[in-house]
């Protein structure tokens, strides 16, 4: 239906004045004073690029009253309710974030949403207008859906190797343990791989308590390789069908809520447009992040456990559902639901498409001083504290697939964790985006990596799959499929950092969230020694030096990170020399790589660390410790000990923040105890 | 005269075989290589107990906990594989803890010359100093002694975990 504007709305311009109702208090615009012009623009946080018609979502001072409520009718409003239903026990915290003040208005047929949001924006009880945006779930092109009997064959001519888990489709699964197995792709590169072997023999496999909800399409609860590990809402299990048994405001949310149709998960396509479709996506991350482990069954999840029930959880927030949903309101009402209901890491494989924002504030508030719905909703969820490890939730996010220099937002906001894809040859995937907000990289795997003449999916990364969704010859009845993008390897981030929470609870371990996200992201290998000359990868060449210094921290390493979470590392340095140590063990070995926070030495490249007077006098010294080419230089001439505080930052050159996309400072904590000798191998012999 | 010279000699010959039967029939008192009985009494677990200079288990504000346990190498290979007979060979596994943390282990060898102690990690990495080993009377107390540094060890038993 073709929209008009309702005769008595102007559009607002300097030297006219408009209003919806003489009784409210409204900005006029006079040629001296145009405060409408600005009034709109301090008021409407986006623009009306990729969004949902018909509807706004409106950011009041106060809970609306029924004046209020009338003038909005007369703007266009025909419905106006809270985005956001209270949690009992939370409202301290709505308020704080004021996730209690944001209402959808649904607008009439007969105005436009751009006509709505500049009337809307003149009341003086509306603080903040936003468009609702439409986001892109990070999705890859390939999807390649395969059977058990299909992988059997597959795996029939490669020998066992050690594996710790005797889930039969662990040795495709080389983002956790790659061998270097060349069935899988002839360029593979061995050790290409988030080094969790260990850590899952020695430490930890997981811990139910740990919740990671996926903000995605739906997660097939049923999957025979992820029911095990699905949370589990036991009051609307064990009560009553069609009741908000816990009074959370959703009804029959067992294993999450899909906020798309308001109602239970949904992964099969059903819908009268063939062109709207599940894919899979959500099942497809959560199989990385937990699917079950050691059941001799399916593929592994990185923590999924050691097959004794002790994986960490799922929780479902579906907001993709056969291309509807993805947007603002509906993201912002799951990741209020993952803070509410336990979550402890939201893994969100979407983003606005890339280039859309280029820095914190054009994203967060348009430049002005509210903030976007989604974005108090992630402040929200980092304010809530779900486990007895951190203060407050960790949000890890997909950095983009369209092969831009800089990381798409939400995830390229400065203290969110975005992830950037390699392949299994250990090169940036063609398709990753790189750069600024880009904080570190996992596997995402890769489709075109050849195999005896053709292009097998093994490059790609395995997990779970609904079966209820058909391939390409739509053959259904499929568990698992080979899939590619930063959409998987944002669940590989995801996974290590539930595994990580798994072992600090573990240990009696607590951090403050910043702490704990430093100290993921300072759990790095070198990613940049390689990137020289050209990747060509079928219709693709990559300029490898592009990348370099453009991949974050490096490729996450899940032992280094365990390690980390242990305790302070502790060095040793020979009292009365002068010396330099290599810090990369605890540093992640991109250290050289990094760009240091703190004053300049004495020499160009030298950037000093902290130190505290106590502790230079303890040592001895008589100058600061700095930073140089990834190592730290220091000389002690006395026996004893300090603690070196480095400065570094994850993802880029600068930090990120209003004026531009940038990296997360991060700061690292050395101990240095100073002998009379040290051993090589950092023994006490 | 003859029979007198006989009798000589038979008396004479009586008194060396009975000095001989003496001889043979007296027991040897058996005495213990000091090198081995040294490599013997290194054997077993030890804690540190004391830092010479900080005169305790810390330097600065970091507390060290270190246990290490010597095994000596079985008599016949030290036998065969020694390059003297007057050295003691073996392995240790070192499990230190400096600062906070958990515990991290080391592994190596060993070779002891008289009471001078060497060693490497099974990297090859030489250890970062030579000692000069002292055990108290009892042997519950050893003293390893570097050039800068002497560290006492008490015998003991490795805490379960390790």
């Amino acid at each position: 239906m073709k929209k008009r504007i309702i005769p008595f709305i102007l559009t607002a311009v300097v030297g006219m004045t408009t209003a919806c109702s003489d009784s409210l208090e409204v900005a006029v615009a006079t040629p001296e004073s145009p405060v409408t012009q600005a009034t709109r623009s301090a008021k409407i946080v986006n623009d009306s690029e990729i969004t949902r018609q018909g509807i706004l979502l409106l950011k009041f001072e106060s809970a609306p009253t029924d004046e209020v409520r009338s003038q909005l009718a007369s703007c266009g409003v025909t419905d106006l309710q809270p985005v956001f239903p209270s949690m009992p026990g939370k409202k301290e915290l709505e308020q704080r974030f004021g996730l209690d003040r944001w209402y959808e208005a649904t607008l009439s047929d007969e105005v436009t949403t751009d006509a709505a949001a500049d009337a809307i924006c003149l009341l003086a009880e509306v603080t903040t207008v936003q468009y609702d945006n439409v986001y892109h779930n990070e999705e890859s092109e390939f999807v390649v859906p395969v059977s058990e009997s299909e992988l059997g064959l597959r795996a029939a001519t490669r020998a066992a190797t050690d594996l710790p888990f005797n889930d039969p489709w662990l040795r495709y699964q080389w983002g956790y343990i790659n061998t270097g197995d060349v069935s899988l792709a002839e360029d593979i590169y061995k050790g290409a791989d988030i080094n969790v072997k260990n850590a899952w023999k020695n430490l930890t496999g997981g811990d139910p308590e740990i919740i990671v909800a996926v903000v995605d399409e739906a997660v097939k609860s049923d999957h025979p390789d992820l029911a095990a590990n699905m949370w589990v809402n036991e009051a609307e299990r064990n009560g009553k069908e069609g009741v908000d048994d816990d009074g959370n405001g959703y009804v029959d949310d067992i294993y999450g809520y899909n906020f798309v149709r308001n109602g239970a998960l949904h992964w099969k396509n059903d819908h009268p447009n063939d062109e709207y479709v599940n894919t899979g996506h959500g099942t497809h991350c959560a199989g990385t992040i937990a699917a079950v482990n050691n059941n001799n069954l399916g593929v592994c999840g990185i923590a999924g456990g050691t097959g004794n029930g002790d994986g960490c959880r799922i929780m479902s927030c579906q907001i993709f559902d056969q291309k509807e949903g993805g947007d603002s309101r509906i993201a912002s009402k799951a990741i209020k639901y993952a803070a509410d209901m336990g979550a402890s890491i939201i893994s969100c494989s979407f983003g606005y498409p890339g280039g859309t924002y280029k820095s914190d504030a054009a994203y967060r508030n348009g430049n002005n001083k509210s903030n976007k719905i989604e974005y108090d909703a992630i402040k929200y969820f980092e304010a809530s504290k779900n486990n007895s490890v951190v203060d407050g939730g960790i949000p890890i996010f997909a950095a983009g697939n369209d092969g831009d220099p800089y990381a798409t937002y939400p995830g390229a906001l400065y203290d969110v964790i975005s992830v950037s894809a390699f392949g299994p040859d250990y090169l940036p995937a063609y398709y990753t985006n790189y750069g600024p907000g880009c904080n570190i990289v996992a596997p995402g795997g890769e489709y075109y990596h050849k195999v005896n003449g053709s292009y097998p999916p093994e490059g790609m990364i395995l997990s779970c799959y609904p079966s209820e969704l058909g391939d390409a010859w739509d053959v259904r009845g499929k568990d698992y499929a080979f899939s590619q993008g930063t959409s998987m390897a944002c669940p590989h981030v995801s996974g290590v950092a539930a595994l990580g929470l798994s072992y600090a609870k573990k240990l009696g371990k607590t951090f403050t969230a910043t702490e704990f996200k430093e100290l993921l992201l300072s759990s790095a290998n070198d990613f940049d020694s390689r990137l020289k000359g050209e990747k060509k990868l079928y219709n693709n060449t990559l300029n490898l030096g592009n990348y370099r210094k453009q991949m974050g921290t490096g490729s996450i390493d899940t032992y280094l990170f365990m390690m980390q979470i242990e305790g302070i590392p502790c060095l040793t340095a020979e009292t009365g020399r002068n010396q330099w140590i290599d810090v990369s063990q605890y540093f992640g070995t991109s250290s050289v790589n990094l760009t240091y926070l703190g004053e300049p030495g004495k020499e160009n490249g030298q950037v000093l660390c902290e130190i505290s007077d106590e502790d230079r006098e303890s040592l001895g010294l008589q100058q600061d410790p700095y930073m140089q080419y990834g190592k730290l230089y220091i000389y002690p001439t006395k026996i004893g000990s300090g603690k070196v505080i480095i400065h570094a930052i994850a993802g880029g050159t600068i930090v990120g923040g209003d004026d531009a996309i940038g990296g997360m400072p991060m700061t690292q904590e050395v101990t240095i105890i100073s002998r009379t000798f040290k051993s090589g191998t950092g023994g006490w012999l | 005269m003859k029979n007198e010279e006989l009798g000589m000699k038979n008396r004479l010959f009586l008194i060396a075989v009975a000095l001989l039967a003496l001889v043979s029939c007296t027991p040897k008192t058996p005495t213990e290589d000091p090198q081995e009985k040294m490599a013997k009494a290194l054997a077993g677990t030890w804690n540190l107990i004391s830092i010479t200079e900080t005169r305790s288990v810390s330097i600065g504000s970091e507390e060290v906990d270190v246990y290490i346990v010597f095994e000596t190498d079985q008599p016949e290979a030290t036998r065969a594989e020694a390059a003297s007979p007057a050295e003691s060979t073996g392995t240790f596994t070192l499990y230190q803890m400096l600062g906070t943390g958990r515990f991290r282990t080391f592994r190596g060898r060993w070779t002891l010359i008289g009471t001078h102690l060497t060693g490497a990690y099974t990297n090859g990495t030489p250890w970062g100093a030579e000692y000069e080993v002292t055990l108290d009377d009892d042997d519950t107390r050893l003293t390893l002694a570097a050039p800068k540094e002497t560290c006492i060890y008490t015998r003991t038993t490795l805490p379960s975990g390790l």
